[in-house]
């Protein structure tokens, strides 16, 4: 028999040798902590990014879409019909512009066996009210394993497109065959879902590790990730070399005439692929290139005219509207305790599983065996260094446009929250409007672009704004949880002050989308005790 | 960014502390340091979280050094105080798992270099519910008693015991080993565990 007690201490002993504690450095970080907690630091996640951005995109482009539902002065959550799907968090909701809505993909992440995240489906007719499951995706449900067999569903124009990497089963602390690994893309025609999906030919990214894909219309550019060893589960090893689907084929494009870098800013639009800043062997980079996608031949842009900066991962597809990207966020200064965050590609890969073919046993480095890095001097602890500023760079002339050299970024620096993007970010019109969110003791919300600025929501602890979306040109908090396990409460601006709808029943990996001038929220990690639904529910304003 | 509207940066506070009560906070949070890794390691799953939320415990204590350090049991506050930064962030782990869709497997699960069975033991803790787990480790790793348990769970004393006792037998079931559970044999041996503080 096993005491309980040496179990839990023989397994996970108190740690030796960890960095002597700095009182000046806690009190900074203090500091910073309140600073991130006025500027609502919670977690959002890059497909927030990606649908804020979207959305962003949308009220650039000022589509008219229809909403959903007729709910007449409905003030509150409206239930729709439950999709005929499994229950799931974080499902991917898209608004379809002729009204549908999508709810796909997903996971349940409390199972034993680790996160499986669903590739499964359903569409729902904004005028019946009534789903219908997608087709099969060809590809399976996959757990949160080493080869990111992860389906991820975006959807452009009509078409909704999925990718996955699939490979053999491994241990998870064994290197993967990168030989094996198989790189799935697929689109389905909503307008036509008895087609069912077309499985693309192969992208020739064959053997690398979680490749970056992205769409814009008919395009999908696909950049090569790492070759690293899997076990080491970075992903500093993405590149910018990659291929070009236009036309029914693919064509490939050679690396950025950049030096290597871990983590820039990416941003695609239908005629380019635009990189920007990074973090190199001599600290974060400001260079910037362009790849023209018809041609597949790159252009060294001017360097971004803000401080250096690079985000803390890979593959941060940031915002492009109207042939600009945005640069704004990132971080100057990442802390050594993120090893994703580390050496460039070239320090990394040759020693360690590269090649797939190798008979010699695979060395697969681990937290704290990292080469060290040159350049400026790291932070022994705390959070990262953030970047001030936001500047535009026009795709097709190359030209930076600062908009703001001074507009403090905040976001929580750290994993997880280091996937953090900058929040709030969010288009009016064609004016830039940069927010960050609530504080806890009901400080200030700042709103660029228009001046306002205005008080947070909620005064509750504890509470930390998750996004803030505009619907309608409003803004829209969507809050953690309360101090009482409750659901994930929400806050919509309205007048001079904020009216708090109903709190939704899940405490958290609830969804929210914008469907027309609807907010809509999917899906949730189910409450302690609460009945196990995947709930889609609208906020019609 | 305008201070004059957004700015509270308060004066870090420590400021009025002595050299003594800097002496004296500094060597508490030395101590705690290393517990806290640890506990948190086995709360959250995630090693490097785990620093990372230590950290931010220790910034709490010094702002909070002047009542923490009157307490009897300052390491029970402390260990509560960890455990309710893990619970606030554990909520926002489906956030987290969503970017890691989209990036892989970065930030939840980590290379463990502790070996199979340590990475075993902590995925099982991992997977058990939330008030279950947070009450085994303050019981069983962070040696708090049945009644600060409680006080941090905000639940009776027997509630801690049951609480235990379902993550030690979850515990078994999904280790396949024998676990000796504490305070589930106090519970089958004392009456009313409910009555007093269990050390």
């Amino acid at each position: 028999v096993t005491d309980v007690r040496d179990l839990l201490t023989s397994t996970t002993p108190e740690p030796a040798g960890l960095a002597p504690v700095d009182l000046d450095a806690l009190s900074a970080r203090g500091r910073r902590r309140r600073l991130a907690k006025r500027a609502g630091a919670g977690v959002l996640s890059l497909a927030l990014l990606v649908g804020a951005a979207t959305v962003a995109t949308d009220a650039v482009r000022g589509p008219d879409a229809p909403t959903i539902g007729e709910v007449p002065g409905a003030r509150g959550w409206v239930s729709l019909p439950e999709p005929p799907l499994p229950t799931r968090s974080s499902p991917q909701v898209l608004h379809v512009d002729d009204g549908r809505l999508v709810v796909a993909g997903g996971h349940v992440g409390d199972d034993p066996e680790g996160i499986i995240f669903r590739t499964d489906g359903a569409v729902l007719d904004a005028d019946r009210l009534a789903w219908t499951p997608l087709p099969d995706v060809p590809f399976a449900d996959g757990s949160f394993d080493q080869t990111g067999r992860i389906a991820v569903f975006s959807l452009h124009g009509r078409t909704l497109w999925a990718h996955a990497q699939d490979g053999p089963a491994t241990a998870p602390s064994a290197p993967l065959d990168l030989g094996e690994l198989r790189f799935d893309l697929a689109r389905l025609d909503l307008d036509d879902l008895d087609a069912g999906w077309e499985l693309l030919p192969p992208p020739p990214v064959a053997g690398t590790l979680q490749p970056f894909v992205s769409v814009v219309d008919d395009t999908v550019v696909v950049l090569e990730g790492t070759d690293l060893g899997s076990a080491f589960r970075s992903r500093s090893g993405l590149r910018t070399s990659g291929a070009v689907w236009r036309d029914g084929t693919w064509t490939t494009f050679e690396p950025a005439p950049l030096p290597p870098v871990s983590a820039p800013f990416v941003g695609l639009d239908r005629d380019h692929l635009a990189v920007v800043g990074g973090h190199g062997p001599d600290g974060p980079s400001a260079d910037a290139a362009v790849l023209d996608l018809a041609t597949a031949t790159w252009s060294v842009a001017p360097d971004l005219p803000l401080e250096a900066r690079g985000w803390l991962v890979d593959d941060v597809h940031t915002l492009v509207a109207d042939g600009r990207m945005l640069v704004a966020g990132g971080v100057v200064r990442p802390t050594p305790w993120l090893s994703d965050v580390g050496p460039p590609l070239e320090e990394l890969v040759s020693p360690i599983c590269a090649q797939s073919s190798d008979p010699e046993p695979c060395e697969v480095p681990v937290l704290g065996e990292l080469p060290s890095r040159e350049g400026p001097p790291e932070i022994a602890s705390g959070p990262a260094d953030l970047a001030a500023g936001v500047a535009w760079l026009d795709l097709d002339t190359l030209e930076w446009e600062v908009v703001d050299p001074d507009l403090e970024t905040i976001h929580t620096p750290l994993r997880p929250d280091h996937l953090t993007p900058p929040h709030s970010l969010s288009l009016s019109g064609a004016e830039l409007l940069t927010g960050t969110d609530a504080e806890d003791d009901g400080g200030p919300v700042r709103v660029l672009g228009d001046g306002t600025i205005v008080p947070g929501p909620l005064p509750d602890a504890g509470i930390g704004a998750q996004s803030l979306t505009y619907v309608g040109g409003t803004p829209v908090l969507a809050l953690g949880p309360g101090p009482s396990d409750g659901g994930a409460r929400v806050a919509v601006r309205s007048g001079d002050g904020w009216v708090e709808v109903t709190p939704l029943s899940a405490p958290a990996g609830v969804t929210y989308a914008l469907a027309g001038t609807d907010l809509v929220a999917a899906g949730g990690a189910p409450a302690a005790d609460a009945a196990d639904v995947l709930e889609v529910r609208l906020l019609r304003r | 960014m305008d201070r004059s509207t957004g700015g509270h940066d308060h004066p870090p506070s420590l400021g009025s502390a002595t050299v003594t009560d800097r002496d004296e906070l500094t060597a508490f949070c030395a101590a705690q340091l290393p517990r806290l890794v640890g506990l948190l390691a086995l709360q959250t799953g995630d090693r490097v979280l785990a620093e990372y939320l230590a950290h931010d415990t220790l910034v709490v204590v010094s702002e909070r050094w002047p009542r923490i350090r009157g307490l009897d049991r300052r390491e029970a506050y402390v260990s509560r105080v960890a455990v309710n930064l893990a619970s606030s962030r554990w909520r926002r782990r489906s956030a987290a798992a969503r970017a890691a869709a989209r990036h892989g497997p970065s930030s939840l699960v980590h290379d463990d270099p502790d070996g199979a069975d340590a990475a075993a033991v902590r995925a099982a803790v991992a997977a058990l519910p939330d008030r279950p787990r947070t009450a085994l480790v303050l019981r069983f790793y962070g040696g708090l008693s049945a009644a600060e348990t409680a006080d941090a769970l905000g639940c009776p004393e027997g509630t801690v015991t049951s609480l235990t006792s379902r993550a030690v037998a979850a515990l078994r079931h999904t280790l396949g080993v024998d676990l000796d559970d504490p305070d589930g044999d106090l519970a089958a041996t004392v009456p009313d565990a409910r009555s007093g503080g269990t050390p």
